[in-house]
């Protein structure tokens, strides 16, 4: 077990036999988890079963690593794990479910922005700060958030459609939500 | 990979600078050259992402870039965007992706620089300084005295990079980033130009010119510059004051198409700074 202590706001983590002891919040669900000292967030995520995590390039440069980090849009491939500890980590799992998809995922389906489907949960990550932060983005701010997630198989189309079609999703949900 | 058997999120610059002098420990920042290359022997890393760095804000001293702040902090700050005409926003926004954009903070783009690393051309342009707690003392440097040289090899490995300032009579230069290359992933091909002008009357009285990427460390063009300042700037005196550019320096690989290029995008850049201002 890894010794967990902490001064003022200071934190300090020890690896014992190499594997670390942190705690981080993965999708809602607060836990502790063990990862190894040379672990990515992305091999660790995928070890842990979540598998929306892509391993693509694993040098920064595609994008199908895609997580959220307190909300913000990082590459798991370029983070150690343990840097984890104390983070809400949000993967495609976290967004939606088949039963209960997120307006999104509805959108990617809808607009036929989906092929392969390798590169599709980084992009819509992205896509989920971005409209958290601009929910009624223009072509040229979708495209710029866009720009770190390669597409094997699709034209960039299609993806720019289906996070406008979610954006205006989103906010009929909320004017339904509001008239209730 | 290095293998680490202690992970440090410290909270204070000052405790940032303490876990850093023991022996075997290094600094992660954004961590997207970091997590993957510690130096070898590393046994701590020290995360600075905790510290209170991640601030951008102007004083009467000029603007004050945090360590921590990102490339995105960069592109939302109002204040960094429109200072010296958007040299920075350019420069921020010409980063490869928003994924890396996020990530990436300014005293990483400085400790080890890579030379395609877009902030040391323009803070050698904007005559920066950097704050830096190295060896129990913090203080200022010039930038050009650290410029493109790894922190490590000019205050040792154990320096940390606090902020870095932009002095205060820089703001209303007319600044302009400029990127080239083959391709996006010709590394090799990369050429970048930072052009920041100061005018008096439709005259150039002051100019920071740097090139980056295309030679092994950020270089000011001082020639260049020479040859700017006392005139207006017109594509006939900008042309003029770029065409001996390339020579003298050190171009490497692609030396050819580098000549050939670098009088061109230093002119552009030089000329779209001197249009700012009309
Ligand atoms: C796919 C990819 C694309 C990239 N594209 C670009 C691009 O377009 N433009 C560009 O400029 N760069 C680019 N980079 C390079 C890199 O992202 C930047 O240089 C970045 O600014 C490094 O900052 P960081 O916070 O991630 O540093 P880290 O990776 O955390 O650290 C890098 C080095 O700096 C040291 N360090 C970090 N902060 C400090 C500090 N405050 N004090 C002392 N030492 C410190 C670390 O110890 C380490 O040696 C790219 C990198 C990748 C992987
Ligand atoms: S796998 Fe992380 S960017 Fe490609
Ligand atoms: S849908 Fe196949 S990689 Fe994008």
């Amino acid at each position: 077990m890894t010794a967990v202590r902490k001064t003022a706001k200071a934190i300090s983590l020890t690896a014992e036999n190499g594997i670390f002891s942190i705690e981080a919040a993965v999708n809602g669900v607060r836990g502790s988890w063990r990862v190894g000292a040379e672990d990515t967030l992305l091999s660790a995520l995928r070890a842990n079963g979540w598998k929306g995590v892509k391993r693509g390039c694993d040098t920064g440069e595609c994008g199908s690593c895609t997580v959220l980090v307190d909300g913000t849009p990082e590459l798991a491939c370029l983070k150690l794990a343990v840097s984890a500890h104390g983070r809400e980590i949000t993967t495609i799992e976290g967004l939606g479910s088949p039963a209960e998809p997120h307006p999104l995922q509805e959108a990617f389906v809808e607009a036929g922005a989906v092929q392969c489907g390798f590169c599709i949960p980084g992009m819509i990550l992205v896509s989920k700060a971005l409209l958290d932060k601009n929910p009624e983005p223009s072509e040229t701010q979708i495209r710029h958030a866009l720009d770190g997630n390669l597409c094997r198989c699709t034209g960039y189309v299609k993806q720019v459609e289906a996070v406008r079609l979610a954006a205006g999703k989103i906010k009929n949900r909320e004017v339904r939500r509001a008239g209730q | 990979m290095t293998k680490i058997s202690s992970y440090y999120l410290p909270a204070t610059v000052r405790e940032a600078a303490s876990r850093l002098s023991k022996p075997g420990a290094a600094v992660i920042a954004g961590s997207t050259l970091a997590a993957r290359n510690l130096p070898a022997g590393t046994m701590a890393a020290v995360d600075l992402r905790s510290l209170p760095l991640k601030y951008i804000k102007a004083d009467a001293k000029g603007l004050h870039l945090g360590a921590c702040a990102t490339f995105s902090d960069i592109l939302d700050s109002k204040t960094a965007c429109a200072w010296a005409g958007g040299i920075l926003r350019s420069a921020a926004f010409k980063v490869s992706s928003q994924l890396i954009r996020n990530m990436a903070t300014v005293g990483g783009n400085i400790a080890r620089p890579m030379p395609y690393n877009h902030l040391p051309p323009v803070f050698a342009a904007l005559d920066a300084k950097v704050l830096v707690a190295a060896k129990g003392k913090t203080a200022y440097y010039q930038f050009g005295e650290l410029a493109g040289k790894p922190l490590a090899d000019t205050l040792g490995k154990k320096a940390l990079i606090v902020e870095v300032l932009l002095p205060a009579a820089t703001k209303n230069m007319r600044g302009v980033f400029e990127k080239f290359s083959k391709a996006p992933s010709m590394w090799e091909s990369y050429a970048l130009v930072a052009a920041a002008l100061a005018f008096k009357n439709g005259v150039c009285s002051g100019a920071g010119v740097a090139l980056g990427a295309a030679v092994p460390r950020v270089v000011r063009l001082a020639a260049v510059e020479a040859a700017l300042i006392g005139s207006p700037v017109t594509e006939k005196t900008a042309g003029a004051a770029v065409s001996a550019a390339p020579d003298g320096l050190e171009l490497g690989a692609q030396r050819e198409y580098k000549r050939e290029l670098l009088p061109v995008l230093i002119r552009r850049a030089i000329i779209a700074a001197a249009r700012e201002d009309k």
